[in-house]
């Protein structure tokens, strides 16, 4: 009996069930139809696909009560419980998703060098690849706009900021004298090489609420996560050599390199204007682990150490002879850990802590000194993403800085410690993939001045249509006084800047047209009185556009782009007691790169120029304040790549070709002469030109690898 | 006697259903496999592709229709008159279903010859930019599903067009890649009936050997 049930059961199940025709159309929610939608019931085959008009129909032999699914790319899934009895229509719309590749993104102040999809300003083979730059991450990025080219300098200066106000971010964490140590007059370099990079965030303000102790501008450099081939690099250049192996492996890779610098065999071929005692040299050793946890977990572990020196005489003003003798001798230790792990879907846990030690032991004519800077970093930041169009960024952070100053002779020492903590948080909304807003708030507490600073930050991007948006920033930054002044007075109050961003960007295949205007006022700056003691009695403001164009398609295997920026400033710092432009921020500034690829010479062919309308100073015979300006400044640099092989590669380039005598402000003696009138010395460059030749060749089992990313 | 009909009911009728979803998922699978093959056009591929979705999700433990699905997003993103992002748009959709198939059978030549062609094709969109850091990458991935198993012609005749694009690129021999390129081509000579298993690629590689004679005369 039970089996004859059975049996009926059995049998009844494979009887056919009556049809059912289900139709209907698939829309947005704007009612513009959908093609493609893929439409079908949860649990079976039966399905179909949206026409052109986003129309569907299908069959099925299932009856009831069923989950009609309709899934489209760049839509949330919808599912609806339906009933099946012979026909349905049914009409869907679906809402879109917001995603990287159709977001609008924040692009106020914001310039980014990556390899993700999302469009980018600039790649960062760009940055390795800039004519003049001689693969330094500061010379390249001050080809862009925001930034004037202090050549006498060679860090980074953004709109009308000087040089410590742009904050550099190694994996997110902090690097303290992140520049080789040097003189004042001989230009440095970023002390990273740009090929340990695969992402770099610059930006000229309105930044994010992460990113604190920057009164204008961050620069955030992200490492290679895993390599992707085990590789000998060896380079031959004209100014030492290196040596660097990477191995890879599943779930971890290693990397050690060793390289040495010496300009001394170069200046004794090439005659150099700067009167050198001992030629810069250094030494630098990096050694790097990553290793995977889990799925999408990632350590990354870097340690760099190096040792560097340089011995020069400087003439004095209104002295004979070869004037002040300066030796520097630095040692430098960075050391960074960085932890990303993702604990859900929702969760995202970064974290991680960075040291920097520098020393510095100078002489002086024959009075030594010694400078210590010792700066520690610790960062915690989680990310929650509650849906598509909503996520919260909240983190804190503690900074421990030593610094100490000592004169060994006469036994003078003098030192502090600050200790900062910081708590961010900021709301990422998107009201529709055309609309975003970010919003958020940083709170800082010194203890060494013990004061508390809040600053809000606040910005929004709309896209206009697919081509252009516009973008609005607004924030208020702080960082501390510089370390010199702090030293003597501990109870400065931090510097503040307010910045407002006005971004225009457009892109369409091959070109990208990128305008900003700002608005930047500064409070509390650093002055310093006749006794020498620093207060914050300075202030002023800074104000002007910039524009960059970029063309990558017009002309065959040609890339190239301009830049033009416009800074008018005014502050009162450093002894001034009133208002001045200064000397650190030309007014206009210009840069042209472009890059051109010929096939049949198998090369890269490129060049850059650099231009201002030159510096202004203060000249003790004019009166008071910053009252003469130098020629302009201007310098042509062109590079040649050639692929001899896949895995030869040789690079040669010469910094101002056409010999521009560039002068950067004059130095005044303290006392006017027997005529009354105060001796003066030019500031110029070390050598007219500066002509670089490499060989880079890599070794690895696919041969295919090169060193672009050196050059 | 009723226990064991009931018994022989139960297995009769399990046994049966079974080998029903067996004999449907293989006829759906047969069916658009052959509709792939005439397809032609964005709308005739995104049908097939929705077709083949659909039976991954039906088939969660199949990793034939996750393939496929990436497979025919490959191929969408290489119809003519797309922008950029449109092409970068299916081609994320084709990774995340080449690492579906990945997360159903490890260590699949086949699969991972194809998560190689989804970077291959993402090179291609943009590749004097993407070239330089993902070569090695769609290199190593070849190379593994080389290794695998040495009889793919599919894994063979991808690393092959990899290695013709970049030595075109640099100007320097393609030796080495034609020969990849004709040994696939003796791969597929091989291979016959193989089902629903994959076995696209002999016109390709027909096409690309061509190209390798006529620039080697």
């Amino acid at each position: 009996m039970k089996a004859t049930i059975v049996l009926l059961f059995v049998l009844f199940s494979m009887v056919l069930p009556a049809q059912t025709i289900i139709s209907g159309t698939v829309t947005d929610r704007k009612g513009q139809p959908l093609p493609g939608a893929n439409v079908y019931l949860r649990g079976t085959y039966d399905g179909a696909s949206a026409d052109k008009a986003g129309n569907f129909n299908f069959t099925t032999q299932k009856d009831g009560e069923q989950v009609l699914v309709v899934s489209a790319i760049g839509f949330h899934t919808y599912e609806m419980a339906i009933y099946c009895n012979g026909a349905i229509k049914q009409d869907v719309q679906l809402k879109e998703t917001i995603s990287e590749l159709n977001a609008v993104n924040i692009t106020a102040g914001a310039m980014e060098a990556s390899d993700e999809k999302r469009s980018v300003v600039i790649k960062p083979l760009d940055i390795v690849t800039t004519s003049g730059a001689l693969g330094d991450i500061a010379g390249a990025l001050n080809t862009l706009p925001g930034t004037a080219t202090v050549g006498n300098d060679g860090r980074l200066f953004v709109r009308g900021g000087d040089a410590t106000e742009t904050a550099i971010f190694f994996d997110g964490l902090k690097v303290s004298n992140a520049y080789g140590a040097s003189t004042s007059g001989v230009p440095t370099r970023t002390r990273f090489s740009p090929q340990l990079f695969k992402g770099t965030f610059f930006s000229t303000g309105g930044y994010s609420a992460e990113f604190g102790q920057a009164l204008s501008s961050v620069l955030v450099l992200n490492t290679v996560d895993m390599p992707v081939r085990s590789q000998t690099d060896i380079s031959l250049m004209t100014v030492g050599g290196g040596l660097a192996h990477t191995q890879t492996g599943d779930r971890t890779s290693g990397s050690l390199s060793v390289s040495y610098t010496d300009l001394k065999p170069y200046q004794a071929i090439i005659p150099q204007d700067f009167d050198w005692q001992r030629a810069p040299f250094s030494f630098a050793g990096e050694g790097q682990l990553r290793h995977k946890i889990g799925k999408k977990g990632l350590v990354k572990g870097f340690y760099s150490h190096q040792r560097s020196g340089l011995d020069i005489w400087q003439k004095v003003p209104g002295e004979e002879g070869r004037g002040q003798h300066i030796q520097i001798a630095n040692r430098y230790h960075f050391g960074n850990i960085s932890l990303k792990q993702s604990l859900s879907d929702k969760w995202l846990l970064e974290g991680g802590s960075s040291l920097s030690f520098n020393t510095d032991k100078l002489e002086i004519d024959t009075l030594p000194l010694e400078r210590q800077k010792d700066l520690a970093h610790f960062k915690v930041k989680a990310t929650y993403f509650h849906n598509d169009r909503l996520h919260l960024v909240s983190g804190a952070e503690h900074f421990v800085q030593d610094y100490r100053e000592a004169q060994p002779e006469q036994k003078l020492k003098r030192s502090f410690r600050g200790n900062l903590t910081a708590a961010f948080s900021e709301l990422n909304y998107y009201f529709s993939s055309d609309w975003a807003v970010r919003a958020g708030l940083r709170a800082e507490v010194d203890a060494l001045n013990h004061n508390s600073y809040v600053s809000p930050r606040l910005s929004t991007a709309y896209k206009l249509n697919t081509k252009s948006q516009l973008s609005l920033a607004y924030g208020r930054f702080n960082q501390d006084a510089e370390d010199s002044y702090r030293i003597l007075e501990q109870g400065l109050e931090h510097t503040i800047a307010r910045h407002y961003v006005f971004n225009y960007l457009f892109t369409k295949a091959g070109y990208t047209l990128r305008a900003e205007a700002f608005y930047k006022d500064y409070d509390r700056l650093i002055t310093v009185n006749s006794l020498g003691m620093p207060a914050n009695q300075g202030y002023g403001w800074a104000r002007g556009l910039d524009v960059f164009f970029r063309d990558q398609e017009t002309l065959k295997n040609t890339d190239y782009w301009i830049t033009y920026s416009l800074v008018d400033s005014k502050r009162r710092y450093d002894a001034y007691d009133e208002l001045v432009q200064p000397s650190f921020a030309p007014r206009h500034n210009v840069a042209v790169v472009a890059k051109h690829f010929v096939s049949s010479l198998k090369s890269q062919i490129g060049g850059s120029w650099n231009w201002n309308d030159g510096l202004v100073y203060h000249n003790p015979n004019e009166g008071s304040g910053q009252n003469s300006k130098t020629p302009a400044y201007s310098n042509l640099s062109v590079s040649w790549s050639y692929l001899h092989r896949q895995n030869v590669i040789l690079h040669a380039a010469v910094t101002n070709v056409l010999g521009r005598n560039n002068i950067f402000g004059y130095r005044y003696a303290d006392t006017p002469d027997a005529s009354g009138s105060f001796p003066s010395l030019p500031m110029t460059q070390g050598a007219k030109r500066f002509f670089f030749i490499g060989l880079f060749i890599t070794l690895s089992d696919d041969k295919k690898a090169n060193q672009l990313n050196n050059l | 006697m009723k226990v064991i009909s009931i018994a022989f009911a139960l297995i009769l009728g399990f046994g049966f259903t079974s080998v029903a979803q067996e004999g449907a998922y293989t006829e759906a699978m047969q069916t658009n496999i052959k509709a792939m093959k005439d397809a032609s056009g964005t709308q005739d591929y995104q049908a097939v592709a929705n077709t083949f979705s659909r039976i991954s999700k039906m088939n969660s433990s199949e990793w034939l229709p996750a393939y496929y699905t990436g497979f025919v997003y490959v191929i969408m993103s290489f119809q003519s008159g797309l922008t950029d992002d449109e092409r970068d748009a299916y081609l994320d959709i084709a990774g995340k279903y080449a690492d579906q198939a990945a997360g159903i059978s490890e260590n699949n030549s086949e699969i991972i010859a194809l998560q190689g062609y989804v970077k291959m094709a993402e090179l291609s969109v943009k590749p004097a930019i993407r070239g330089p850091f993902m070569s090695g990458t769609i290199m190593k991935l070849f190379g593994k599903a080389m290794e695998l198993d040495p009889e793919n012609p599919r894994a063979m005749l991808l690393m092959g067009r990899m290695k013709y694009g970049t030595a075109q690129f640099f100007k320097s021999g393609t030796e080495e890649a034609c020969a990849l390129i004709n040994g696939s081509l003796k791969l597929f000579e091989k291979e016959h009936d193989r089902g629903i298993l994959p076995h696209w690629g002999k016109p390709m590689a027909e096409q690309v050997s061509k190209s390798c004679n006529s620039s080697q005369e």
